[in-house]
């Protein structure tokens, strides 16, 4: 009798957690849970502050040669992003602070430098080092550092080459961090083109944490190692930021009209220590391609 | 009285967990898997709670904690966690229900493949191929919590776990 009271009550429980997961699972864009999640990640960013200044110390503490190595590898990669569309920033300024001085220090505070139409800020990732399966990061900004009108606006991340992260999920920008939902995450769409060729537009689809397959009746004009770029076409994303690479093309099978293309993801997101974030008013960059 | 005592200690201590987590510096990559070879604190914890605590209790804390998991890295698969460790708990609760009946062994093995199916049934919700790095990693971090566990159970509890 006790032995099946017991077990009614796992029953019950197994029933009532599955009850509770599935609702908040269908209604995760609610706002008491986004908001629980904001609050969640405001403690988070208070509590993972200082791993900056501890990685800081336990990466480059007596160790110039690789300081300088970084500052190189920085001042050469900012250097092709100025060649790209991002030449209107100077993001050089965001990362040397005096070149006369030996030491620079590497890891950037958070700037901010505004264009036009977007405004470039640096964000430092925290946390990045679950053994758990995520399609997400945290970063050290927020709405503090923001402009005021965030809400109305697309913030991406791109890392410090230039390539594409993922976009920040606004519902969940607190005082000072928020997440950026990976373009990995089931349920991010980019939209990629080969630059400079007509219909040559498709939609990336994760395989894998670092793996895609594009889906697009019109890719017969993508080759193997092509790089593909962000589309005019996207409603998040600003256009021609690099995303990916082709690494093979499934021949057609059958009757299908259909190729598959693998692509291979050219941001690192395990290895991420820092991105770039870009506001941007979406309408106008629309507007002027 | 000692029930809000005893949900203050295991609130306080999945989120001691949670910030160890956070500042965990050692974790790997392997042939460009999808996770990071680490000792999977919360997992660990889990289970070792499954050892001691009853069944309806793990199935709530496993919802809890999963709860968590989600706040922390989930942007839009809110409750995956949530469910998948509720079910979890309720499977890992056979090893206690039946610590007198089955051998080390098995009950090792069991936690083993509950922790594997864990690991790998997240892959269909995120619609990913687990590829072969994939598998080995969560084989490694399978293996990692059960040498962790077995570490505990003989040095520290000295075979009084289960």
């Amino acid at each position: 009798m006790l032995n099946s009271f017991y077990s009614n009550k796992s029953v019950l429980a197994l029933l009532l957690a599955i009850f509770f997961s599935v609702i908040i699972y269908f209604n995760s864009e609610v706002n008491s849970i986004k908001n629980i999640q904001k609050a969640w990640l405001y403690v988070k960013s208070v509590i993972t502050n200082p791993v900056l200044e501890l990685q800081t110390f336990l990466l480059y503490n007596d160790d110039v040669m690789k300081l300088k190595l970084d500052r190189w590898v920085l001042d050469t990669r900012l250097k092709e992003l100025e060649e790209r569309d991002f030449s209107f920033i100077k993001l050089k300024n965001l990362f040397l602070n005096d070149s006369t001085k030996s030491i620079t220090i590497v890891h950037p505070k958070n700037q901010t430098i505004s264009s036009s139409k977007n405004t470039f800020y640096t964000a430092n990732v925290l946390s990045n080092r679950s053994p758990q399966l995520s399609s997400s990061i945290f970063i050290d900004i927020g709405y503090n550092d923001l402009s005021q009108d965030y809400n109305d606006k697309n913030i991406i991340a791109i890392d410090y080459m230039g390539n594409l992260v993922g976009r920040v999920v606004n519902e969940t920008i607190s005082s000072k961090g928020s997440m950026v939902q990976l373009i990995n995450d089931v349920n991010s769409r980019v939209i990629v083109h080969k630059k400079g060729v007509l219909n040559s537009t498709a939609l990336l689809v994760p395989s894998n944490a670092n793996r895609f397959e594009l889906i697009g009746s019109n890719n017969y004009n993508i080759n193997k190692d092509d790089t593909l770029y962000t589309s005019y076409k996207s409603d998040i994303f600003i256009k021609n930021i690099p995303v990916c690479t082709v690494i093979s093309i499934d021949e057609p099978k059958d009757n299908s009209s259909f190729r598959k293309v693998n692509v291979r993801l050219l941001s690192d997101f395990k290895n991420l220590e820092y991105v770039f974030v870009i506001e941007s008013e979406f309408e106008n960059s629309r507007v002027e391609y | 009285m000692n029930y809000f005592i005893n949900v203050f200690k295991i609130f306080f201590q999945v989120y001691f967990l949670f910030v160890i987590t956070w500042y965990n510096p050692f974790s790997f990559t392997f042939l460009g898997s999808s996770v990071l070879i680490s000792l999977d604190i919360l997992m660990l914890y889990f289970v070792v709670q499954s050892f001691y605590i009853s069944r309806p209790k793990l199935i709530l804390l496993g919802c809890f904690l999963g709860f968590l998991i989600d706040l922390d890295l989930e942007s839009s698969l809110i409750g995956v966690n949530c469910f998948f460790m509720s079910i979890a708990a309720y499977f890992l609760s056979l090893v206690k229900i039946n610590s007198s009946n089955w051998t080390g062994l098995i009950k090792y093995s069991y936690t083993f493949m509950i922790c594997l199916i864990l690991y790998i049934n997240k892959y269909l919700f995120y619609s990913y191929k687990i590829s072969f790095a994939d598998f080995g990693v969560a084989l490694i971090n399978c293996s990692i919590i059960l040498g962790t566990l077995i570490i505990i159970h003989n040095f520290y509890l000295r075979g009084k776990s289960v």
